[in-house]
């Protein structure tokens, strides 16, 4: 079947002759030198790229700003489509490392779905924290992101992190899961972890997304363990990445260089001074402390254990699904929490606006449960 | 008082693979200045690397021909700095877990021989070259080397003397040459290293202080610069002369001295973590031993095999298996004339000499062994004489000639007629009677040079062997 989006990227997507600045200054004017494997496929999907939309630096945590945090770009372009003329659905690719746009996808009534980490190609996209940066799909029309990410996914040589699967379907193609009655079904066990929950003032019309359908889902209570050190341990080891990935952009090669130097030192300095962005700074500066001799243990590999730890604590056997809140008090930092579970285990989610916001988490390469539960949510 | 020198090797060797460690591009030496260069080795963002499979084969290789322990899950970890040869900011390195450790190599000197321990082997990434240009004062950087794959071999502090370095150095260059891992050129920088040194007092268990020299590439120079260091180490210690650091010096080979690199290099942070973006690579025992089967014939076993079934002397063999050239040169020429004696003679004889002539190590000639061959069985079967062949091979090895096309065109084959020589012998007897005279007084030696004038008159184009049973055959006539 034929898909009809309106596809755009974030600018930290090459798309050969545009320029990826990835919202920084220090990448003006940089022309993508070719396609990112997102790119390639679509075209072969004969999906055409609609535009781009800017990105926060790097995609860095903004924490520097005291003003109410201001909608993202991709999120304000899909909002401006849906009250634009009527046609197909506009999908937006990002790299969401710490959930703002997937918060906000929420309180728009917009979606959101985030694919294992190692089904996507990341060729082309620049790196922020590489062992999490996943291209995720933000949307008005879920069901359309899981036939665009059939389109994407896939094994690609030139991303060394990759599973060996050459596609997917996530069972959209599978008569079964088009039952719109669920015989042959067993009810997805779906998780709430209490911990979690307790903490938000009101859930109950979360809940009753899935209570209402007691033959489709099985309400299991869970823990999620660590929860509270999920933001320490994404903060510490993504700092410690793009502090380091970022390290290329020292005005020598390509992107922004000061005109004041007179060594190479002052080269380096300026130009990293000028071009970045405070909250970027302060990134990197987090992440070369947390990797220096003397933080390295306590800090870094520490969080490195916890991070082992927090994925060995999540135990599919006992459910299916997580469901997880995409908001709780609204400070970002604190929220950045809540999908840190994604990004620290490389587990699929899908972002809904129903219930006041909710997010599902699958195993790895489990996306098929998160289409199966949206076929039963979306009735 | 007695001081013992104390020393351990860092050595690089670049692996010989086609690509880069972490792209697909070419990773041979010579290119023009940044023609082999991608977006992923200039330091572009968005091109993940991807780890070369045939890096960590031939990274396998030489665990097993240093008998090293070979890391189950090995992993790449990165090591930040700032500097213009590196453009991504950081270098791709094992730290954590290194491909393999323990190893050992067998050395032997005129003392006799040791065993050199390895305290590890670990794969990394090459850093790009800066050139600088004096007239105009501005440096350029050239990013054909940037992520050429290298191996770093980590010995222990077992070396005692520089003959123990020389002896280690060279058989490491054996071991690795021969098993494919890399040509070892010093000359190209393919095999360059790092010497750790420290004096202590004879029986002391105690280490000294300890300096490394970086970045050396040539045999003579290491001798001297070992010589020079541990003579200053030895000088501070005994006269107090100067307060030893530990330090990273560099050799001048001019003043034949080496001085300290002050400042940064001593005192970085390199912030080293493991690399996220790449999966740690597991090595299974069906990989190793995959390995093991495709690795070629050591130089060891060539030389047991030469001098054993093949008969050949041990100067010979230790000739050819010193170095993986001659060897290969060897083996390819006897795939077309299976005569080892011969191939052995020729190349030890005229090739090396042909070459060493133009000034060539064993390690660069570069010939079609099949014309080799060929060649080699002309003079042979006295189709042309060894001398002609001689000359012949000059030819072939710098012009590449067809020997038969060429002895063709230039008629330099043996004049096989038998009247024809018979006639030139008759007259060369004819025109030196006082020769002849002496024969018939009983002096050999005169056949040589009766045999000289008639080779001269056929214009050397005649089997010299078959001139002297015509000359011995018309004097005995005589009598
Ligand atoms: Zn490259």
């Amino acid at each position: 079947m034929e898909l009809k989006l309106k596809l755009y990227l974030q600018e930290s997507i090459m798309q050969k002759g545009h320029e990826a600045n990835a919202g920084s200054t220090i990448l003006k004017g940089f022309i993508s030198p070719f396609d990112a494997a997102v790119v390639e496929r679509s075209s072969a999907a004969s999906i055409d790229i609609a535009g781009r939309v800017s990105v926060d630096e790097f995609s860095v945590l903004t924490i520097t700003d005291d003003q109410p945090e201001e909608i993202t770009p991709a999120v304000e372009r899909v909002v401006a489509d849906l009250s634009g003329e009527a046609g197909p659905a506009t999908a937006v690719l990002c790299n969401d490392l710490f959930g703002k746009v997937r918060r906000q996808a929420a309180a728009h009534n917009l979606y959101y779905l985030q694919p294992s980490y190692g089904t996507v190609s990341r060729y082309g996209l620049i790196p922020s924290a590489s062992s999490m940066d996943q291209i995720g799909i933000l949307t008005s029309n879920l069901t359309d992101a899981f036939m665009l990410l059939t389109k994407l996914a896939g094994k690609d040589e030139r991303d060394g992190a990759m599973y060996p699967e050459t596609a997917y379907d996530y069972g959209i193609n599978s008569d079964s899961h088009k039952d719109k009655d669920g015989t042959g079904h067993t009810p997805i066990r779906l998780a709430f972890p209490s911990n979690v929950w307790a903490k938000k003032a009101d859930s109950s019309a979360c809940t009753a997304l899935f209570t209402e359908q007691p033959d489709r889902f099985d309400i299991v209570s869970c823990e999620l363990k660590y929860f509270e050190l999920f933001r320490q341990v994404l903060y510490i080891l993504s700092c410690a990445e793009i502090c380091n990935n970022t390290n290329r952009y020292d005005g020598i090669k390509f992107g922004y260089r000061s005109p004041n130097y007179k060594s190479i030192g002052d080269l380096y300095v300026n130009s990293r001074s000028e071009a970045l962005g405070l909250d970027a700074k302060l990134t990197i500066i987090m992440g070369a402390k947390v990797l220096a001799q003397e933080n390295y243990t306590p800090l870094y590999e520490q969080a490195m254990k916890i991070r082992r730890l927090i994925k060995e604590a999540v135990n599919f056997s006992d459910y299916d699904v997580i469901a997880l809140p995409t908001s709780l008090s609204g400070e970002p930092y604190e929220e950045s929490a809540l999908h840190a579970l994604t990004a620290l285990a490389g587990l699929p989610s899908i972002t809904l606006p129903e219930g006041g916001g909710i997010q599902l988490i699958a195993n790895s390469k489990r996306e098929d449960l998160l289409y199966r539960a949206w076929e039963v949510l979306k009735v | 008082m007695n001081y013992e020198v104390v020393m351990g090797l860092e050595v690089h060797v670049e692996l010989a693979t086609e690509s880069k460690l972490f792209c697909s591009c070419s990773a041979k030496f010579g290119a023009d200045a940044n023609e082999n260069v991608c977006p992923a080795c200039a330091g572009m963002p968005g091109m993940p690397a991807v780890t070369n499979k045939r890096a960590v084969e031939l990274g396998i290789a030489a665990a097993l021909v240093t008998n090293s322990k070979i890391t189950e899950v090995m992993s790449f970890d990165k090591k930040n700095y700032f500097y213009p040869d590196l453009p991504t900011g950081y270098q791709i390195t094992q730290l954590y877990a290194p491909i393999c450790t323990n190893g050992s190599v067998e050395i032997e000197t005129t003392a006799g021989k040791k065993i050199i321990t390895l305290k590890q082997i670990h794969i990394e990434e090459d850093a790009g070259k800066l050139v600088h240009d004096h007239r105009t004062g501005t440096t350029l950087v050239d990013f054909n080397r940037t992520s050429v794959p290298l191996t770093e071999i980590v010995s222990n502090p077992d070396f005692r003397t520089a003959d123990e370095v020389v002896a280690y150095l060279e058989k490491l260059r054996s071991l690795l040459s021969f098993a494919g891992v890399s040509d070892c050129k010093m000359q190209e920088g393919s095999m360059r290293c790092d010497v750790n040194i420290s004096v202590r007092e004879a029986g002391s268990s105690q280490l000294g202080t300890r300096t490394e020299i970086k970045n050396m590439n040539s045999l003579k120079a290491i001798v001297r610069a070992i010589e020079y260091e541990s003579q200053r180490h030895i000088d501070a210690l005994s006269t107090g002369s100067e307060v030893l650091v530990q330090e990273t010096r560099r050799w001048d080979d001019n003043k034949g001295e080496t001085f300290s690199m002050r400042g940064k290099e001593n005192a970085t942070d390199y912030r080293y973590f493991p690399n996220p973006e790449l999966m740690p690579v597991r090595i299974d025992a069906a990989w190793i031993e995959a390995v093991r089967n495709e690795l070629p014939e050591s130089a060891a076993d060539k030389f047991a095999r030469m001098t054993g079934e093949m008969g050949l002397s041990e100067y010979d063999s230790r000739i050819i298996t010193g170095s993986k050239n001659l060897s290969a040169i060897f083996d390819e020429t006897l795939r077309f004339f299976n005569r080892p004696k011969d191939v052995v003679n020729w190349i030890n004889g005229e090739l090396l000499s042909i070459a060493g002539g133009d000034n060539k190590g064993s390690d660069d000639i570069n010939i079609d062994c099949e014309r080799f061959a060929r060649l080699i069985g002309l003079v042979d079967s006295n189709t042309i004489n060894r001398t002609i062949g001689k000359e012949l091979l000059v030819k072939v090895l710098k012009d590449g000639i067809d020997p038969e096309a060429y002895i063709a065109e230039h008629q330099l084959g043996n004049i096989t007629d038998t009247g024809f020589l018979e006639q030139l012998a008759d007259e060369a007897l004819a025109e030196n009677e006082p020769s002849v005279k002496e024969y018939l007084e009983g002096n050999q030696k005169v056949i040589g040079f009766l045999v000289g004038q008639i080779m001269r008159k056929a214009e050397k184009k005649a089997d010299p062997k078959a001139v002297n049973e015509l000359v011995q055959k018309k004097l005995s006539a005589l009598h």
